[in-house]
């Protein structure tokens, strides 16, 4: 990959890998971390890399790294999963788009992730299982599990209202 | 004969006994012994108080471990969930969808589900990343150049040599001449006085040019631009410094301490960060060539943080920093703070500048 063509991965898809980050982790300032360390690696191994692939690249690396940072600050983002249940109580009335998104953070990272994936890229099962490294019917497992999670969520809320 | 149990051997008897694994035989011999063995009888009964006897309880959640079909040939209480999913997912044939349509029809009550369904679809928010200015790289076209600059610097180099080497000879022969006092050739009639005055306003001009205005002559000027306009090419070599254009006495005041978090230490990646507004002032190229030098993976703290709590065993920071100091000629400062960790000893760096990574091996 020409550094034109990195240059041209950043403006296209850099936007994508953070909301994909910022969706799953709700720390923005994480997310940010979690880019810039995804473009460093692909920066590196840029020659191994072609531009067809680099989006697959970028989120496959984003994931891992995402994955990797969780299973290592498993404490500081329990504290912050606190804070986004304190937080559903200030919304006020949200809509459904918030809801959706607070009840996503209430998903396990794999669940969360794969719905990410599929609602804001529109990836395939299969493509999904590539980046994840999940099969695809652990990827479609995860789907609907998650899915069913935010049925019965905003069902609830519903209900409420 | 000799007895097969006895008190030595007992016990293992006793507990195959009580599994229910022994024979007749075996089992009326054990029977025997410890008929004969009153004392032996109290560990009979104990053994026997110890047994586990297993609940009558049933697995609750046996129903939903039972397989639903997913072709959708039919849909029931057990797939219709994964039916309105696969539905909205849009995984469906047409036969599929009608299938559910009809169940929808027969069950109303299920309704409801199948319209939340519907909603349960992430709209991507609209934040963008902020930083992404910093993630942009430069395009090196100074690779492309560098042969026809270099090309042309040696033939500007070459020019005004030769320029030189016709101008000094005749300068320094009629100098010879006029000194000597002895007489020009016939064949080259010349007028000493002028051509001696001539010549020394020539040196003179240069002199004056290079003492007023600090620019050397123009070889060393050649010189001068070829070095200025690579500066990066100077450390290539593991032993050259690095070219650092910020102060050093300022870099060093700028450098932050370090203190030990007390928080476990997990296999991965290991950061160095050392004090922001440095190294981060260098062109990409040169931290590019300070990792090669140092052997290490760094990266600009692009995101310019104050505090990043990440782990690095001590041996591997002080390494790091010693040898970003020798690289670059620095004398960065750090207070050391050291706490013992079942007998190593790590160090946390709260403060950014730039930081290297490198892949730890298992902490054993």
């Amino acid at each position: 990959m020409t550094v034109r063509e990195y240059n041209r991965s950043v403006e296209d898809h850099a936007d994508h890998i953070f909301r994909f980050l910022l969706g799953s982790l709700r720390q923005r300032e994480l997310a940010e971390d979690i880019v810039q360390d995804t473009y460093e690696k692909l920066w590196r191994k840029r020659e191994n890399v072609s531009y067809e692939k680099v989006k697959t690249y970028l989120f496959t690396t984003a994931y891992h790294t995402m994955i990797d940072r969780l299973r290592r600050e498993k404490r500081m983002i329990s504290m912050e999963e606190t804070e986004a249940q304190e937080r559903i109580e200030e919304m006020g009335s949200p809509d459904l788009n918030e809801i959706l998104h607070e009840a996503l953070g209430k998903l396990p990272p794999d669940q969360k992730a794969v719905v990410l994936l599929r609602d804001y890229e529109g990836y395939t099962y299969r493509e999904i299982g590539e980046i994840t490294g999940m099969t695809e019917a652990q990827v479609k497992i995860n789907i609907f599990r998650g899915r069913r999670f935010l049925k019965n969520y905003i069902g609830s809320i519903e209900a409420l209202v | 004969m000799e007895e097969r149990i006895n008190i030595e051997n007992y016990e293992a008897y006793l507990l195959d006994y009580l599994e229910g694994g022994l024979s007749e035989e075996v089992k009326e011999e054990l029977l025997y012994f410890l008929a004969t063995h009153s004392e032996l009888k109290e560990a009979l009964e104990e053994y026997e108080e110890v047994r586990l006897v297993p609940p009558a309880e049933d697995f609750e959640g046996k129903k939903t471990l039972r397989r639903a079909d997913l072709a959708f040939e039919s849909i029931d209480e057990l797939n219709a969930q994964e039916a309105m999913i696969a539905y909205r997912e849009g995984d469906l044939s047409s036969r599929q969808q009608q299938v559910l349509e009809d169940y929808l029809m027969q069950n109303p009550g299920r309704e409801r589900d199948f319209l939340l369904y519907g909603k349960v679809f992430l709209k991507p928010p609209v934040d963008v990343f902020s930083k992404k200015h910093d993630l942009y790289k430069k395009e090196r076209k100074i690779i492309v150049w560098i042969p026809a600059a270099a090309a042309a610097i040696a033939l500007l180099v070459v020019f005004s040599f030769f320029l030189r080497q016709q101008e000094r000879p005749a300068v320094t022969k009629v100098a010879d001449v006029t000194q000597s006092g002895a007489a020009a050739p016939a064949a080259t009639p010349v007028q000493p006085k002028k051509t001696v005055a001539a010549a020394e306003n020539i040196l003179e001009k240069e002199n004056v040019t290079a003492q007023s205005t600090g620019h050397p002559l123009p070889y060393e000027k050649s010189k001068k631009i070829y070095r200025s306009t690579s500066p990066s090419r100077k450390v290539t070599k593991k032993d050259d410094p690095l070219v650092v254009t910020r102060p050093r006495q300022e870099i060093a005041a700028m450098s932050l301490p370090v203190r030990v978090l007390p928080l476990p230490v997990t296999a991965g990646e290991q950061v160095l960060i050392i004090p922001e507004r440095t190294l981060t002032d260098l062109p990409a190229g040169d931290i590019d060539l300070l990792a090669e030098k140092t052997g290490l993976r760094i990266k600009k703290n692009l995101l310019k943080k104050d505090h990043i709590p990440r782990h690095t065993p001590k041996e591997v920071f002080f390494n790091g920093l010693a040898k970003i100091n020798t690289a670059t000629g620095l004398n960065l400062n750090y207070e050391r703070v050291e706490e013992p960790d079942q007998g190593r000893e790590y160090v946390a760096v709260t403060t950014s500048f730039f930081s290297y990574i490198r892949k730890k091996k298992e902490n054993k």
